[in-house]
């Protein structure tokens, strides 16, 4: 008795103690796993985790080349209050509100499309949308620049033959985010497009033969089979696609920086101008905080409504 | 004879006193190696710069200059690198930023700078270097803004050109609005006067807006002056040759300087532009193309002329900024002096009146001469260079040049009026001046 009060009064959490033990046996019983995963691990944590907790916290100093200042939530106060940052938060709802329906719609009509298609065209195809996503988007962007001249542009050229325009395609505030927009409501989405054709291969045949039974007709069939079981595929296309959007960059960067005025400024076109050209890291990471932040709300929001447990 | 004894006996007194007293302040100038970074210069200018290491190095034994050439692309991030790690060289060409002088890792120049060189100086150059009182780099050469004519535009429309690049605001406007015209006759203008942009970091426009006084900033106020009238009447006059007079090419505040030099080389839709003194040699190899058939199109007849004078009749000058040798914090003030000599020893006016040329650009000093005489483009402008103004010595001038270039161009645009304009940007700068 004298003993075991003894071991309760060394031990005060013997559960607890039990709890770790078992942990680092089986830490230990399974050590080569971990072994194999150290090494994106540490990648991870110092390319990604120490950046982001590092940026967490420059969110609340003032970065200064002689040492950072802490200024508590000045820089988040700024951020929300700033007319510019709202303006680029605008611009890129709009962008997204515009361009991610659009970009669904596309992939997931020009993949119904395209299985209908025989084999060897469908891989044509595949090939043919997908291959603009492997240039990269500065060079895309660059051309379309080109398309978009008000001097020596594609488009001005060819409205000028029927005796239109010149057109301001980006040198107007009124039509500059519609001509960036319109950049890629005109580029077909070849990765989602690939996504859609694979995820509706795995659709079981018996239930369109069962649909055929029913005498339901292609749009029938489209709607009340095809539709449905793409959930997942479409749940994801959606909050990546949004994430996407929310990040757009490259275009504004390249064809505008961000004008005229502040017609095609874009929250990360902005946080990359705060960071890398005003050397406020502070500022630029809170932005970057609240755009995660905004992000994070949104992807909630999508999984809440289309999330679904369809299995087949 | 006994008084010339002494006389003679006090004068070998004093020399000798003088030789030894010159002889210890000799040995007290301090001896070992300098860090010297620049940027890339043209290939002639920087074996100038060379050359003038090696004399400073032989009017000073001891001294070892360790010359560490920058690049355009990442000299900026190392420059900021070696400051922060407190390893910064020892000087540097076009090294001067407002946050380096902030955080106190210049020297000032100005118990270096003697009565003369104060006179010598360009009052726009050493401006250009002054913060909080202080000068923070030794001027070594002005860039300017010219305007460039299509003589061939001009001839055409039997437009006489500016004579010696000289003209008032009313006759430029006039010349701008009778080479705007219809060539081809299918009812669309397809030549305008004038082309211009609002861009940040492009002043271009600004000599308009310094024609009757209007500067950006009070600088020793830290005050936003832009909106003053003097200031509004130069963007009015840029406003009504987009929108009233219709003589500059539509769009101005939308487009960039790329697609205003595209309209006056490439399409010659424009007869007049605004850029620094640095493209006439790229508007030479242009021709020069042409000629060894390179590249097809036309010879460029280009002319250069000042902007339109004030309506008191004074030149008017702008430009994107000065060229100075920022010299970074010493611990030692001997070596301090010897790293200032070498500063001066760049830029002193006879080294200006060689590698200025060179450079393509402006001398910062009056001694150096005019460097361009004899030169059909840029002699005519030398004048003004004296009433050069240059963007404001503001720590946060390019945030300040970007939110102000956005809020004009929206006015130029006719997006806003310009009193809107003004008073979005004044709004905006409330942060930025307070520093």
């Amino acid at each position: 008795m004298v003993d075991g009060l003894a071991r309760i009064k060394q031990d005060p959490e013997p559960h607890k103690t039990n709890k770790v033990r078992s942990v680092l046996k089986l830490l230990y019983k399974k050590r080569w796993a971990y072994y194999f995963i150290a090494p994106a691990t540490i990648l991870f944590c110092i390319f990604t985790v120490i950046p982001v907790i590092r940026s967490f916290i420059l969110a609340f100093q003032e970065f200064r080349l002689m040492g950072n200042v802490w200024v508590g939530l000045d820089n988040f106060k700024y951020v929300l209050t700033d007319p510019v940052f709202h303006k680029a938060m605008r611009n890129t709802a709009l962008y997204t509100v515009i361009m991610v329906p659009q970009g669904v719609l596309k992939a997931l009509v020009l993949a119904s499309i395209l299985r209908n298609l025989p084999e060897a065209m469908q891989t044509f195809f595949r090939g043919a949308y997908y291959l603009p996503g492997v240039a990269s988007a500065v060079v895309i962007s660059m051309v379309w620049k080109w398309i978009y001249d008000p001097n020596f542009g594609l488009f001005n050229l060819i409205l000028g033959k029927f005796g239109f325009g010149p057109y301001p395609w980006l040198t107007s505030p009124k039509t500059s985010l519609t001509s960036i927009m319109l950049m890629g409501i005109l580029t077909a989405p070849g990765y989602y497009i690939i996504l859609y054709l694979a995820a509706m291969k795995k659709i079981p045949r018996e239930l369109y033969e069962v649909a055929d039974i029913d005498g339901a007709t292609p749009f029938s069939k489209w709607w009340n089979v095809t539709l449905p079981l793409l959930k997942p595929t479409t749940l994801y296309i959606t909050i990546t696609s949004i994430i996407g959007s929310f990040q757009i960059f490259t275009s504004a960067y390249v064809m505008t920086q961000g004008g005229p005025g502040y017609s095609t400024m874009t929250v990360v076109y902005l946080i990359y101008n705060t960071a890398f050209r005003d050397f406020e890291f502070g500022l630029a990471s809170a932005q970057a905080i609240v755009l995660a932040a905004i992000i994070v709300f949104i992807s909630i929001f999508n999984f809440r409504a289309f999330s679904t447990d369809v299995q087949y | 004879m006994r008084r010339a004894c002494w006389m003679l006996v006090l004068v070998l007194l004093i020399g000798s006193l003088a030789v030894s007293f010159g002889s210890i302040c000799a040995a007290s100038k301090w001896t070992g190696t300098i860090q010297v970074w620049d940027f890339p210069r043209p290939e002639a200018a920087a074996e100038w710069e060379l050359q003038a290491f090696k004399e400073f190095e032989e009017l000073h034994p001891g001294v070892k200059i360790e010359y560490t050439k920058l690049t355009w692309a990442g000299g900026n991030e190392k420059l900021d690198v070696a400051v922060a790690a407190g390893q910064p060289p020892d000087i540097c060409g076009s090294g001067l930023r407002l946050p380096y002088v902030l955080q106190g890792a210049l020297e000032p120049i100005d118990d270096f700078l003697t009565p003369e060189d104060l006179k010598d100086f360009h009052e726009g150059s050493l401006n250009a270097v002054k913060l909080n009182g202080k000068y923070w780099g030794w001027p070594w050469y002005n860039t300017l803004y010219v305007m460039y004519l299509n003589a061939d535009i001009f001839n055409e429309r039997g437009v006489p050109l500016p004579k010696n690049g000289e003209w008032t605001w009313d006759e430029f406007l006039s010349a701008m609005q009778k080479l705007t015209f219809d060539r081809d006759g299918d009812g669309k203008i397809d030549v305008y006067g004038f082309g211009f942009t609002f861009q940040p970091t492009y002043l271009q426009p600004f000599g308009f807006i310094y024609a009757e006084g209007g500067r950006i900033l009070d600088i020793d106020k830290n005050e936003f002056i832009l909106d003053r009238p003097e200031a509004v009447d130069g963007i009015q006059r840029l406003y009504d040759m987009v929108w009233k007079h219709k003589c500059a090419l539509p769009g101005a505040g939308g487009l960039t300087t790329t697609d205003v030099n595209n309209a006056f080389l490439n399409t010659r839709s424009i007869a007049a532009f605004v850029d620094t003194t640095g493209i006439i040699s790229s508007f030479a190899a242009h021709n020069e193309k042409i000629e060894k058939g390179e590249i097809e199109g036309e010879k460029i007849n280009l002319v250069t002329a000042q902007y339109p004078k004030s309506k008191s009749g004074q030149p008017i000058a702008a430009g994107p900024g000065v060229g100075s040798w920022a010299v970074f914090k010493q611990k030692d003030p001997a070596k301090r002096e010897v790293v200032m000599e070498l500063a001066k020893f760049i830029t002193r006016g006879e080294g200006q009146k060689v590698v200025v040329p060179l450079i393509g650009v402006f001398p910062s000093r009056k001694s150096a001469g005019n460097v361009w005489a004899g030169d059909k483009n840029l002699e005519h402008i030398v004048p003004a260079v004296e009433y050069a103004v240059y963007p404001p010595m503001h720590p946060n001038w390019q945030k300040i040049d970007e939110k102000i270039m956005r809020e004009l161009q929206l006015a130029i645009l006719n997006e806003k009026t310009i009193d809107a304009a003004l008073k979005e940007a004044k709004r905006q700068m409330e942060r930025l001046l307070n520093y």
